[in-house]
């Protein structure tokens, strides 16, 4: 049983990774996105909903006028923060291109959001996240890639952290390099699934003819992106262009932001249900849903796995020393041959591939990335621990949809 | 074909080559394993049966004990170490379960055999000598025990043979005899000397009272004395 699991295990990971590096050899993942000479810049708006976001909201609304593009206006909405981001962003009252609302009362992202969709006649919305910072011509390009497209319902950016001082930040560095690689990837297949919140521009006519964004979702990000490609609009990405935002910096912040996405994505699965395996959608309906099913059953059975593995483990070496058995006993160099034999070559060779495809893969997402590996530490603990993890937080969101637990959007 | 279905196609594979390539090592190392534990056991089977052959040859003299006294730490290490060997094997394996069984059979067969032969030595040539036999189950006290005999052989006494038998193990005629003829019930159980059963976990303090008391002490676990 342990033997066929694990195979599903590392079976699923080596046809991902293999998947993926496949697609990457074969598609133009350097090219920048064409660029449109306009004779007058359409005109966008940025988004900017934020709660209790004091201590960046200054620094982001500073970024975003500092952006040189003529037809911008940002639209800040503070969703009844408690504390002093309102009266922190009312300091660029004055600005002509900012407009400042506040909610009396704390209503949620997509309500903030739709509150200021409804203050806009943009050509393009752009949502952004009170804690990021965006940078260079990529409004521009967003534009161009959406005026040379028609297909195209939205634009990304690779996300990177504005600080990545402690461990906890180091891995996510690492996770999104491999996630930036990865939407990428989607992007040139079409089968891109999501405009984050930390950046995403939208054509404005689309988001009001889809009915602006849902206000009861713990990931409407998640949720307007599906709608847009059940529309039959594509999202694409500015790979080379990159949103700076924070990284939550403690493993609990990492716990709260995951769960919350675990179970924004599960009820959009279940309330969108229709779209998987749905063959009017192409790929995106019959591949890359039921894939972001899959990934989440392979992760918790990944963490079992693993945790029994450690238990058993602990247990064993628990017995041992009860019964004052030496701990460490002789590597068996003494019989070479019965402890070469004791190699469980069904599992390990497997998973020796696995392992080797995945530097490899790492490899290339830091090279695309332009970036290079610092420290050998967190990338050890990202794949010898986080994988796990991920599954921990998946059980976790689980058992929070199942008591119905309050939906708290971080 | 556009990139995704060609991708799929690729990755599906490129998986079910990685996989069928472990899987056709992991039945030739399991092949190897099954070899190496028949190889073993087979020597194991010749050496005894040459002490056998020497002890009738010297029924009647002295040299006999001076003979076969070397040749007797030797034989009870390896007769533990294939034990060892067949029980890590046989939950590595991903095939020849028929095989191991088989193969258990005969390593109970050499056992026995071997257990004769050194009751027979220890009457004629070294009465201080202990004799265990050994009844596990899949359990923690089985482990712990285990570890204990283990132990006992390494750091007290290397004198002492100990010989195992899985309590759980199917189609094997000499182990059905040892459980009916030791009234065995559960793992672990120890027979020290074909005389003291010892049900239940016997610590490595009490497993040293009782073999260094001259196999005459009482654990606090079931005693019965054997008929």
């Amino acid at each position: 049983m342990l033997v066929w699991l694990a195979w599903l295990l590392i079976g699923s990971s080596l046809f991902m990774i293999t998947f993926y590096l496949n697609a990457y050899h074969n598609s133009p993942v350097k090219e920048e996105l064409e660029m449109v000479e306009f004779d007058e810049e359409p005109s966008v708006s940025i988004l900017m909903p934020a709660y209790n976001e004091q201590d960046v909201v200054e620094g982001s609304i500073q970024s975003s006028l500092d952006i040189d593009y003529g037809n911008l206006e940002i639209i800040f909405v503070d969703d009844g923060s408690e504390d002093d981001t309102f009266s922190i962003a009312q300091k660029f009252a004055d600005e002509p291109k900012i407009n400042l609302i506040q909610h009396s009362e704390n209503k949620g992202k997509g309500e903030a959001l739709n509150t200021a969709l409804d203050e806009t006649d943009s050509e393009y919305v752009i949502v952004q996240d009170a804690d990021s910072q965006l940078d260079g011509e990529l409004i521009r390009k967003g534009a161009s890639e959406m005026t040379l497209k028609e297909d195209v319902g939205a634009v990304i950016t690779a996300i990177r952290p504005l600080e990545a001082e402690n461990f906890v930040q180091k891995l996510q560095v690492i996770e999104y390099i491999l996630t930036n690689f990865y939407r990428n990837l989607m992007s040139h297949l079409n089968i891109l699934d999501m405009t984050p919140g930390a950046f995403s521009m939208y054509r404005t006519s689309d988001v009001k003819r889809l009915g602006g964004f849902d206000t009861d979702n713990l990931t409407e990000d998640l949720e307007i992106a599906w709608r847009l490609k059940k529309d039959g609009k594509n999202i694409h990405m500015a790979f080379h262009e990159s949103t700076n935002t924070v990284f939550p910096d403690n493993f609990r912040d990492v716990y709260g932001q995951r769960v919350r996405w675990a179970r924004g994505f599960m009820s959009n699965a279940y309330e969108k249900r229709e779209m998987f395996f749905n063959k009017e959608l192409g790929w995106f309906g019959r591949f890359q849903l039921p894939v972001q099913i899959i990934l989440p059953v392979i992760a918790i059975i990944g963490f079992w796995l693993v945790a029994v593995g450690w238990i058993q483990g602990l247990f064993s070496m628990a017995i041992d020393l009860s019964t004052g058995k030496a701990l460490f006993p002789s590597i068996g160099l003494e019989n070479l041959e019965r402890t070469l034999l004791n190699f469980s070559a069904v599992i390990y060779i497997p998973l020796i591939a696995s392992l080797g495809l995945s530097a490899y893969e790492l490899k290339v997402a830091y090279s695309e990335s332009d970036s290079s590996l610092t420290d050998l530490l967190p990338l050890l603990f990202y794949f010898a621990v986080f994988f796990m993890l991920k599954g921990f937080f998946w059980m976790a969101a689980i058992l929070k949809e199942l008591r119905k637990s309050e939906k708290v959007w971080t | 074909m556009d990139l995704i279905e060609n991708s799929i196609i690729k990755a599906s594979l490129f998986t079910l080559v990685v996989l069928v390539i472990g899987l056709l090592i992991g039945l030739q190392f399991d092949d190897a394993r099954t070899s190496y534990i028949d190889d073993q056991i087979s020597q194991a089977t010749i050496n005894t049966e040459s002490v056998m052959a020497v002890q009738n040859y010297l029924e009647s003299s002295n040299n006999y004990c001076r003979v076969v006294e070397e040749e007797i730490p030797e034989m009870g290490e390896r007769n533990a170490e294939i034990g060892t060997t067949l029980e890590q094997f046989s939950s590595k394996g991903v095939s020849e379960g028929e095989k191991y069984k088989t193969l258990r059979r005969r390593y109970y067969v050499s056992e026995l055999r071997l257990y004769n032969m050194m009751s027979s030595y220890r009457d004629r040539c070294e009465p201080d000598m202990n004799l265990i036999l050994y009844f596990f189950s899949d359990n923690i006290d089985s482990q712990r025990q285990g570890n204990v005999l283990t132990e006992y052989r390494r750091e007290v006494d290397n004198s002492t043979s100990i010989f195992t038998f899985n309590y759980e193990a199917e189609e094997s005629q000499v182990l059905d005899v040892l459980k009916t003829d030791f009234n065995v019930t559960e793992g672990p159980t120890i027979i020290i000397n074909g005389e003291e059963k010892h049900e239940g976990y016997v610590p490595l303090v009490e497993l040293e009272q009782i073999l260094g008391e001259g196999n005459n002490s009482v654990s606090n676990n079931t005693v019965n004395q054997t008929s």
